[in-house]
C-alpha cells in the first residue's frame, strides 16, 4: 500500500496531503466569502463620510464609530417618490414593502406547494391512467427546455387581467411542474396502502383519508419544500419588476437603491449595504432554524421527508 | 353476493375517479393555461405579422445582417456559449473536489457545507451589490494605497476583464446546491466499497476516479444537461450587475429579460407589440437549437459514460 503522510482530525477519515490541499482552497473560498459580508456588515455601520474619506481609506478600515442607517433606510423609502418607468406607485412605505414581500413570497410558496402535493397525491394514490399523463408531463417539461417565452406569458398575464395583482401572482405559479413533483409523489407512493384499506374499511371517505393520514405523514416533506420555494420567492426581484410595478418587494428595493428612484433617496453605499442585509436577515434567521430542513433532506432525488 | 361486492367496489372505484379528477381540476387547468396555452401563444406570436397576418418576418429578421441587432444576438449566443463552457469547466471540478471533501468527514465539513451553501440562499441582488461594492470599491482603495501609481476605477475594464468579473461572481455564489447533492450522493457509497479499494492499495485519487465518480456520474450528467437546457435562459446574474447597461455584449438571456420587460406595461402599444413578436421568434428558434443539443450532449453522456460495475 502507498504510504503517504496522514493525520487523524476530528472524527473524520485521515486528511491526506490531496485532502490538505482541498482544505486549502475552501479557505481561500470561506475568506472571499466571509470577508465579503464581513466588509458589508462593517461597511453598513459607518456613517457616509467616514466611508467616502479617501485619504483615510476608509472604504476598508474598521469603523471609527457605529452609525445604524436603519431608520434613514425606512424613512428613505417613504419619501422616494417613484420616476422609475416600470413603477407607478408615488409612495411606499417600508411596512407596504414588507407585507408585499411576505404576501408574494409565503403565497407563491404556499399555492406552488399546495398544488404539487395535491396533484402529486392524486397521481401516487389513485392507479388511474390520467395519473400516468400527468408523471409524463412533468419529465417532459423537465426535459425539454423551452426558451423565451416570456413575451407570451406577459401576453397571457394582461389578456387575463393578472397583471398587477398579487393574486394573478399566486396563480401563475400554482402549478404542480418541477423536481418536486417526483420528489412527494415518492413520498405518497412509500407509504404503506394497508393504512389507507384500513382506514377504508373504518368507513373514512377520501377526503378524510387525505387530511388524517396523507397530509400529516408528508407534512416534513411539504414544509422543506415550502421553504425552499419560500426562499426562492423571497430572494425575487425580477418577477415583482416585470408582473408586479406596482408591488414592490423587498428583493426589489435592493435593485432599486442601486439603478431605480430609491437611488435619489439612498445615495451612499452605508446606506444601500443596510437596505441589502435588512432583506437578508429573514432569510438568514429561516436558515438558521431550518438549516437541516433546507439542507439536510436535499439527497440524490431532491428532498426527502 | 359476489355481485354485491362488485358493485360496491364499482362504486368505490366511481368515487375514486371522482375525487382524483376533483383533485386535479385546477392543476390540469393551470398547465393548460400557463404551458400549453402560452407555448402556443409564443408560436401565434411568433408567426403572426402586425396586421395579424401569417408572416416569417420575425424569423427573417433575426438572420438579416442589416438588421441593427443581428450583431447582439450574434455576441450574445456566443457570449451564452462561452460563459456556459468556462464555468462548467471550472465550477464542476471544484465543487467535485469540495464535496469529496464534505463526504469524507474532514476538519471543518460541516462548516464549509453550510459556507457553500449560503450564497444560494441569499439574494442574488445583495450579493452582487455586495461583490460589485467591494471590488470597485474597497479592493481598489487597498491597491491604491498600496501602489499610488494605479489608476484605474475598475478592476475589470475591457472586455476580458468583464468576463472574467462576471464568470468568477457566478461560480463563487453556484456552489451550494451542487456541492450538496454531490456529497450527499458520494454519502450513499458503500463504505465497505472504499475499504476494501483502500485495503487494495488504492490511493485518494484512484478512489476518486474509480469508486466516487462512477457512482455520482449521473448526477453529475444531470447538472451538465440542466445547466445546457438553460444555456440561453441563464442571464448570469448581467442585469443585477449592470441594468442596462451592459457594454461588451450580455447573454442571451440577459438580452431577452431586458427587451421584453423595458416593455412589459403595455402590450397594446404597437411598438411594444413589436418587441413581443420579434422576441417570441427569437425564444422559437433559441428553442430548436437547445433541444437537439440538450438530448444529444444526454445521449453522449449516458453512451460513453463511466459503468457503476
Amino acid at each position: 500500500m502507498e504510504k503517504t503522510k496522514t493525520r487523524k482530525i476530528g472524527r473524520g477519515e485521515r486528511l491526506t496531503p490531496f485532502g490538505i490541499s482541498i482544505l486549502v482552497l475552501l479557505l481561500v473560498y470561506t475568506l472571499m466569502l466571509l470577508g465579503l459580508i464581513l466588509w458589508g456588515l462593517l461597511t453598513s455601520v459607518k456613517s457616509a463620510e467616514e466611508y467616502g474619506n479617501i485619504i483615510n481609506s476608509g472604504m476598508y478600515r474598521l469603523p471609527k464609530r457605529i452609525v445604524l442607517h436603519v431608520k434613514e433606510v425606512m424613512d428613505a423609502m417613504k419619501k422616494s417618490a417613484s420616476a422609475d418607468s416600470l413603477i407607478t406607485m408615488d409612495k411606499v412605505s417600508f411596512f407596504e414593502v414588507f407585507v408585499y414581500s411576505l404576501l408574494f413570497a409565503g403565497g407563491c410558496a404556499f399555492f406552488k406547494t399546495l398544488v404539487t402535493c395535491l396533484t402529486a397525491y392524486a397521481c401516487a394514490r389513485f392507479n388511474f391512467k390520467s395519473s400516468k399523463v400527468i408523471y409524463s408531463i412533468v419529465i417532459i417539461t423537465m426535459t425539454v427546455p423551452i426558451v423565451g417565452n416570456l413575451p407570451s406569458e406577459l401576453y397571457t398575464v394582461h389578456t387575463l387581467n393578472l397583471y398587477d395583482h398579487i393574486w394573478g401572482v399566486w396563480i401563475m405559479r400554482a402549478n404542480f411542474l418541477g423536481l418536486y413533483f417526483l420528489v412527494m409523489y415518492n413520498g405518497f407512493k412509500g407509504m404503506p396502502s394497508a393504512l389507507f384499506e384500513a382506514a377504508k374499511l373504518d368507513g373514512g371517505n377520501n377526503f378524510q383519508i387525505l387530511w388524517h393520514i396523507a397530509l400529516p405523514l408528508i407534512k416534513g416533506t411539504f414544509t422543506t419544500v415550502f421553504l425552499i420555494y419560500f426562499v426562492e420567492y423571497w430572494n425575487e426581484y425580477q418577477v415583482p419588476m416585470v408582473y408586479l410595478p406596482t408591488f414592490p418587494t423587498l428583493g426589489y428595493t435592493v435593485y432599486d437603491s442601486i439603478f431605480g428612484s430609491l437611488k435619489q433617496e439612498i445615495r451612499d453605499v452605508p446606506s444601500q449595504l443596510t437596505l441589502a442585509f435588512i432583506v437578508v436577515l429573514p432569510i438568514v434567521v429561516l436558515y438558521l432554524i431550518f438549516q437541516n430542513k433546507l439542507m439536510g433532506n436535499i439527497t440524490v432525488g431532491g428532498v426527502k421527508g | 353476493m359476489p355481485e354485491k361486492v362488485k358493485k360496491s367496489k364499482n362504486i368505490s372505484r366511481r368515487g375514486d375517479l371522482l375525487f382524483h379528477s376533483l383533485l386535479l381540476v385546477w392543476p390540469v387547468l393551470q398547465f393548460c393555461v400557463f404551458y400549453i396555452g402560452v407555448n402556443f401563444n409564443s408560436f401565434r406570436l411568433a408567426f403572426e405579422g402586425m396586421n395579424g397576418k401569417p408572416t416569417f418576418e420575425w424569423f427573417a429578421n433575426l438572420f438579416d445582417p442589416a438588421q441593427y441587432y443581428f450583431d447582439i444576438i450574434l455576441t450574445a449566443f456566443l457570449r451564452s456559449l462561452k460563459y456556459y463552457a468556462i464555468s462548467t469547466v471550472i465550477s464542476v471540478p471544484l465543487a467535485l473536489l469540495f464535496a469529496f471533501y464534505i463526504y469524507k468527514k474532514h476538519f471543518g465539513s460541516k462548516f464549509f457545507r453550510l459556507l457553500l451553501f449560503l450564497p444560494s440562499i441569499l439574494s442574488s441582488m445583495v450579493m452582487v451589490v455586495l461583490f460589485n461594492r467591494f471590488v470597485n470599491g474597497a479592493l481598489i482603495a487597498v491597491i491604491q494605497d498600496i501602489n499610488p501609481s494605479f489608476t484605474k476605477i475598475s478592476l475589470f475594464s475591457g472586455a476580458e476583464g468583464y468576463d472574467a468579473y462576471v464568470i468568477f461572481f457566478n461560480i463563487m455564489i453556484g456552489f451550494g446546491t451542487t456541492v450538496l447533492i454531490y456529497s450527499n450522493s458520494m454519502g450513499e457509497i458503500s463504505p465497505e466499497v472504499t475499504e476494501a479499494a483502500h485495503l487494495d492499495g488504492a490511493n485518494t485519487l484512484q478512489e476518486i476516479f474509480h469508486i466516487v465518480l462512477p457512482s455520482i456520474y449521473s448526477n453529475i450528467s444531470v447538472f451538465i444537461v440542466t445547466g445546457l437546457a438553460t444555456i440561453f435562459v441563464n442571464q448570469y446574474n448581467l442585469f443585477s450587475f449592470f441594468k442596462d447597461g451592459v457594454t461588451n455584449g450580455g447573454t442571451l438571456g440577459y438580452y431577452i429579460y431586458l427587451n421584453v420587460s423595458s416593455v412589459a406595461q403595455d402590450i397594446a402599444d404597437p411598438s411594444n407589440a413589436l418587441v413581443y413578436h420579434q422576441f417570441s421568434a427569437l425564444g422559437l428558434v433559441l428553442t430548436a437549437i437547445t433541444i437537439p443539443i440538450t438530448f444529444l450532449v444526454r445521449y453522449l453522456l449516458r453512451r460513453f459514460g463511466p459503468s457503476t460495475d
